[in-house]
């Protein structure tokens, strides 16, 4: 396989994947949510293994580096640009805050995990041990899920049927706003 | 800047690009760029492409002001 190829495929297999992932979380089939993740990194580990040329080199990663510091930029701002946008209309769509929350715990998590890491090549790139960055990966994801479960809207109200139905226990009223799906 | 005579010594010894990435341990297109001078290698793949060349850092690479 070429490397064009292989490059080619890979950016399908990404859209697909987040695409699939996206399809299952709204479902909220997080076994497909999985298996998604877990078949999409083997195809994407199989491509790279069948282009002997896709080894990457000192520019491949100078290049990927600035891709995925860019690519992590433009992530943090345009979460928290449409985070800002769904806070202030929060009142048209309840679940707009949660998405509003997500993207921002999103974009926070990120970034404390690049700035991890980057301590981490700064400070220990010729030492022994990883250990730094496993435990600092760990506490990051860790907190991001217990972030992510508190503001995940399980306990909000839902819109169904023209009327705001309790879904697990709001700690607020429900919306003074009409449920969209009424109007 | 930093211009080099990868192609002319290259050329010189009958390798072929992918001949020299191989040798050098990077793929073809970082030599394509290199030898464009649109790329600036580190110390290991400057001193690696001068060993495959034959020659010195300081004879392949040309530092300008």
């Amino acid at each position: 396989m070429t490397l064009k190829t292989c490059r080619v495929l890979s950016r399908l297999m990404l859209v697909a994947l987040a695409a699939t992932c996206t399809a299952a979380v709204s479902q909220k089939a997080y076994w497909l949510f999985a298996a998604a993740i877990l078949v999409g990194s083997l195809v994407l580990m199989a491509l790279r293994r069948r282009t002997p040329e896709a080894t990457a080199d000192e520019r491949d990663r100078q290049i990927a580096g600035t891709a995925a510091s860019a690519a992590l930029q433009a992530f943090a701002w345009i979460g928290l640009g449409a985070a800002a946008f769904l806070y202030a209309f929060q009142d048209r769509n309840p679940q707009f805050a949660s998405i509003a929350g997500t993207l921002t715990v999103a974009a926070a998590a990120l970034m404390i995990l690049y700035e991890l890491i980057e301590m981490y090549l700064r400070r220990y790139q010729y030492g022994k041990t990883g250990i730094f960055v496993a435990i600092a990966s760990l506490l990051t994801i860790v907190t991001t899920l217990f972030a992510l479960r508190l503001i995940a809207g399980e306990d909000d109200w839902m819109c169904q049927n023209g009327r705001w139905i309790m879904h697990g226990h709001p700690s607020i009223a429900a919306p003074a706003v009409p449920c969209p799906s009424a109007r | 800047m930093i211009k080099n005579r990868i192609r002319e010594l290259r050329g010189a010894r009958g390798m072929t690009q992918g001949e020299l990435a191989d040798a050098c341990g990077v793929r073809r297109e970082t030599i394509v760029f290199l030898e464009q001078g649109k790329y600036n290698p580190s110390l290991a793949l400057a001193h690696a492409a001068a060993k495959v060349l034959n020659t010195t850092i300081d004879e392949l690479f040309q530092f300008e002001d």
